[in-house]
């Protein structure tokens, strides 16, 4: 056995060795298939399998928490915990983390940074140990901003610190604080969850320094904001577990009604990515899997297709072994050995595409997202298992349905070269007529959706926002957590207003807690009041706070009314102004200028002294929501955005902005310094990513059904050179013989356009309410793409067809 | 031959047999009402003009294609409806080949193809090697042993063909045409080393519709248009006689 399998191997090398270009076409085609499939896995490897390098991880469990009416979320108000922690006995313990952003202070400058607050118990739960140093324990000081020490990453050590042991002991800032450093973790330690990681880890009892609110956080009942993951006791069972977790929370229940009424934990299998739904995570892993799996199909398609017409040129080869008295599934195993080694190369191929292709997909995440993600592919066991898996399923599909064919000969014609019989000749082309027109039908779908993307994105991007995106240079400060009291804040901004303005360069700089495209929301509920300052029926609506002159600065319309001026920052007299769609959804029939509106927030009534055009103030979707702008200092709030207009491109500032604040207190940290043409395009990142993702999918189902046509076309001819002598001897014109190919290959084309169209029709329902202003069923979209399809394959087609078509008669005559 | 008739059981005993082939409703008759018994030992050849129905008969006897109708006995077992995979391991047992167009694998070497047989029988590499080594001395190949099919001419291809056919040792050599693709001189060596072979005791089945090679055979069945219509016996010493001529 193992002879003759040592035999197959070294037979198919010959094979491959022999026939070069079409081995090299078939691995180009195949790992072109397996590369998109084999990025995602390393990406799903990454988020979803990888188990955290910790102690045990098979005992760690989720903990979801489950409020009458909603699906359960991997959260945990921080009193739950801890009576959770103080009760249960079927865990170890509960142990809480929150990812959150801090200003650090490094000898470059502060720089806002992903940071880890943790529970005390974090690390013993865990049960890691610090590569240097300690860490922080269960029994450490459980009381308010006592902990001030922090615990390093690997790679934040690693990358700011230059692998210096001593760091153990110094004092880093954070947001302004003293922060005692007091261990490093090992490199392969990121957290709780796998993949998403931090730079260092904070006891949770110092979110004050974090979090201004944060004392009220650690009391509440209401604020979840804790994901939580627990530790199984010994001879526990989620069961077991679960029981004990529904008698806890009868009693906290019963102890506190107002905010756990109706309030369940339940401990459930540990999950990497734990707050996304499993309804969510489910829909996305399948649909990106169907989509890289319809690429590997066409690739598929493309080489069956192709193996099929090779398979007529090795029939005399066949047929021999065959009546030397091999068994069929000798032979098929023997051209399943060759497809596998072809599929086995461009599986290595397709995992070095991939891990250029997660390179690529790194840089393109946002800059400003609140962990720090661990997306390197590495050939673990996982992931070679799927290459070899891979490997073996597209063999499976590219290949079988070849070999059987190839071993389903006449032999008694094969071996005396005669043409094949009828039915075996027929059941050839039929099958290769079919992968043909299955490639056609995955390209052309792929290419329509991707399609209907490019136009959502292109009609994205040139929706007019309904503000002047450029020259606009905006940059968040959070005052609150340098210490700032509410007078101190104010003296600050206005210093700091005064300070940017007085920059060569600046034309204006205003205040507002969401600049637009900022994707920040935040929502209140209003009344309108009728003429007998009776307040009418609750709306819910988005709110700005913004500084007198936010309109100019930021190029937006008033249609009626005034911006703000500083005497509305008062208490005394509240002014408003709303947008175009707050105006019609509250005030139906009515003018709304002058009339009052009422804030559940606020005893006073809020005169509307201005209605502004609609503008995307969270995002481009957001144009139509009804939103209204409340002045600074009717309202004052943390964590504003200053947008400043340039007279030129406002990157040029950004220096210039930098050492201004630092000026001013040099451990203030900017987040999130971008011009606003880069805020527009962030926002557009998913469309974009899906845009790109799509397209590229969608060139390479084209690329490939491109080179299966040509492929398949030109073997075909090839085999039906003798023909093409009859016919050129018998006076034939080469064009009429170009025609007469041409035409057999664009009918199969044409029926696998139509078929592609039809499942562009299904699919272009489902995706249509992402985009921005495309149809379903855009014209433009399902026409060009079958005209592009169909050109390309007339030249795949054509150059074959007229090689064939001018060879010397007696050339083609003599060939068979 | 009468006295050799009595003694053994024939290789070959075809009884009745008809091969049709229909396609697009029409059904050719391609033989019908063939009786036919080979003896070990016997060198028959199968003569006729273009169309007369020798290769079908041949691939009948060789197990490439089943009867429409009859029976077939090969060895001694019945052979009449066996699938495809028993026909296989009958024909890898019991029947070398010789075809008119070597049919031999271009990616192989003269001892790859010649060995090829024996793998599919799981011999084990060393006797493969010490068989191979062996069948090609026999029709001086050992030589070419390294060579490919294209760095051989015709008559070393078929000479190799033989030596594939033999290394199996086979109960019966089927040659369908076996000097069609070669010139007269290299014609007329494979001739010789199938007459050698022969005399060595091997049972051959010729297929030629060259008269000049069909009185190599001791025996000659003719067939017209499907049928037997005669069968010669020919002496071996007038066989010799007709041979120098």
């Amino acid at each position: 056995m193992i002879d003759s399998l040592w035999q197959d191997i070294q037979y198919g090398f010959v094979q491959i060795t022999r026939r070069f270009k079409l081995s090299l076409a078939i691995i180009f085609c195949i790992a072109l298939g397996i590369g998109p499939n084999t990025t995602l896995f390393s990406m799903f490897n990454s988020l979803l399998l990888n188990e955290p390098a910790v102690m045990a991880p098979e005992q760690l469990v989720s903990i979801h928490k489950y409020r009458p009416g909603k699906e359960g979320l991997p959260t945990f108000t921080y009193p739950d915990l801890v009576d959770f922690n103080d009760q249960v006995s079927q865990l170890e313990g509960i142990l809480g983390f929150s990812y959150q952003s801090a200003s650090v202070s490094m000898p470059e400058g502060p720089e806002m940074l992903p940071v880890e607050m943790a529970t005390s118990n974090f690390f013993d739960l865990l049960g890691v140990q610090p590569l240097y140093g300690e860490t922080f324990h269960r029994q450490t000081s459980q009381a308010p901003g006592s902990m001030p020490v922090v615990v390093l990453s690997y790679s934040f050590w690693q990358q700011r610190f230059a692998e210096d042991k001593s760091v153990v002991g110094r004092k880093i800032k954070l947001n302004g604080s003293d922060m005692t450093i007091i261990g490093v973790m090992p490199a392969d330690f990121t957290g709780a969850l796998g993949a998403f990681g931090s730079k260092m880890w904070l006891p949770m009892v110092m979110m004050n320094i974090i979090d201004p609110d944060s004392p009220a956080r650690l009391i509440s009942r209401n604020d979840n904001w804790i994901i939580p993951v627990a530790r199984l006791a010994k001879n526990a069972t989620l069961e077991s577990v679960n029981q004990e977790m529904a008698t806890i929370d009868s009693k906290l229940q019963a102890q506190y009604p107002e905010t756990n009424e109706g309030n369940t934990h339940r401990a459930v299998p540990y999950s990497n990515i734990p707050f996304i739904p499993e309804t969510a995570r489910s829909m996305v892993v399948f649909g990106a899997s169907l989509v890289v799996g319809l690429i590997l199909l066409v690739a598929c398609s493309s080489v069956a297709a192709l193996l099929l017409s090779r398979a007529t040129e090795r029939r005399q080869e066949i047929s021999v072994r065959l009546a030397l008295g091999a068994p069929r599934y000798r032979v098929v195993r023997q051209l399943m050995i060759e497809n596998l080694m072809l599929a086995l190369v461009a599986s290595v191929v397709g995992f070095i595409f991939s891990l250029w292709a997660v390179v690529v997909f790194k840089q393109s995440l946002p800059a400003e997202i609140p962990f720090q993600l661990s997306l390197d592919p590495s050939l673990d066991a996982n992931m070679l298992l799927y290459t070899l898996g891979a490997a073996f399923l597209s063999s499976l599909l590219f290949g079988l349905v070849p070999a059987l064919q190839a071993t389903k000969t006449d032999l008694f014609s094969a071996l005396k070269e005669q043409p094949q019989a009828g039915g075996t000749q027929v059941q050839s082309s039929k099958l290769r007529s079919f992968f043909l027109i299955t490639q056609f039908s995955l390209s052309v779908f792929l290419l329509v959706i991707a399609g209907l993307t490019i136009k959502g994105l292109h009609n994205s991007v040139n929706i007019n926002p309904g503000f002047d995106a450029t020259n606009l240079l905006t940059f968040k400060t959070d005052l609150s957590l340098y210490g700032y009291l509410d007078d101190e804040k104010t003296a600050y901004s206005q210093r700091l207003n005064h300070e940017l303005a007085s920059l060569a360069g600046v034309e204006s700089v205003v205040i507002s807690r969401t600049p637009p495209m900022s994707g920040d929301k935040t929502a209140t509920l209003v009344s309108s009041f009728n003429e007998a300052m009776e307040a009418g029926e609750e709306t819910r609506t988005f709110y700005s706070i913004i500084t007198p002159g936010y309109f100019a600065t930021i190029g937006a319309k008033l249609l009626r009314g005034r911006e703000f001026t500083l005497d509305d920052q008062s208490y005394l007299s509240p002014k408003v102004i709303i947008n175009q769609a707050m105006a019609k959804t509250l005030f139906v029939g009515t003018d709304a200028m002058g009339k009052y509106l009422s804030v559940p927030s606020s005893d006073d009534a809020f005169e509307i002294i201005a209605i502004a055009e609609n503008i995307a103030n969270s995002s481009i979707g957001s144009m139509d929501e009804p939103y209204m702008y409340i002045p600074l200092g009717q309202r004052f709030d943390h964590g504003l955005v200053y947008v400043v207009r340039t007279e030129q491109d406002p990157a040029l500032l950004i220096d210039n902005v930098k050492a201004k604040i630092a000026e001013l207190n040099p451990d203030i940290a900017l987040n999130m310094i971008e011009t606003m043409t880069d805020t527009v395009s962030r926002s557009l990142f998913s469309l974009r990513a899906l845009a790109i993702a799509t397209s590229g999918l969608g060139l390479l189902a084209l690329l490939l059904a491109t080179i299966g046509t040509y492929g398949v076309v030109s073997y075909s001819v090839k085999l039906r050179q003798h023909e093409i002598g009859v016919r050129l001897s018998l006076g034939a014109q080469p064009r009429a013989l170009v025609f007469m190919l041409m035409s057999s290959g664009l009918k199969l084309i044409i029926i696998g356009c139509v078929l592609g169209l039809g499942l562009s029709f299904v699919a272009g329902e489902l995706l249509s309410p992402m985009l921005s202003g495309v149809g379903p069923r855009d014209p433009l979209v399902f026409i060009l793409v079958p005209l592009f399809m169909l050109s390309l394959s007339c030249l795949a087609i054509y150059f074959p067809a007229r090689k064939t078509s001018r060879v010397d008669p007696m050339l083609a005559l003599r060939y068979e | 031959m009468k006295n050799k008739k009595q003694q053994l059981s024939p290789v070959i005993n075809m009884q009745n047999i008809q091969k049709h082939f229909s396609g697009n409703g029409v059904e050719t008759l391609a033989l019908s009402g063939i009786n036919l018994e080979i003896y070990p030992g016997e060198y028959t050849a199968i003569c006729g003009p273009s169309g007369c129905g020798k290769s079908t008969l041949l691939s009948l006897i060789g197990l490439l294609d089943g009867a429409s109708q009859g029976s077939y006995q090969l060895n001694g077992a019945d052979v009449s409806s066996l699938n495809l995979n028993q026909r296989s391991a009958i024909r890898n047992r019991e029947i070398g080949f010789i075809f008119q167009n070597f049919n031999l694998i271009g990616d192989l070497n003269v001892f790859k193809n010649v060995e090829l047989p024996l793998v599919y029988q799981s011999v084990p590499a060393k006797e493969r090697k010490e068989r191979v080594e062996a069948v090609l001395a026999r029709v001086g190949m050992s030589e070419r042993m390294a060579h490919f099919p294209t760095q051989l001419s015709g008559g070393q291809q078929q000479r190799t063909a033989v030596a594939r056919a033999l290394v199996t040792d086979p109960a019966i050599i089927l040659a369908d045409e076996p000097t069609g693709n070669l010139d007269s001189e290299q014609g007329n060596a494979i001739m010789s080393l199938l007459d050698k072979l022969h005399g060595e005791g091997a049972t051959i089945c010729l297929v030629t519709h060259d008269p000049r090679y069909n009185n190599y055979a001791e025996r000659q069945i003719n067939l017209l248009d499907g049928k037997i219509i005669s069968e010669n016996i020919t002496d071996s010493s007038v066989r010799l006689n007709k041979k120098s001529a």
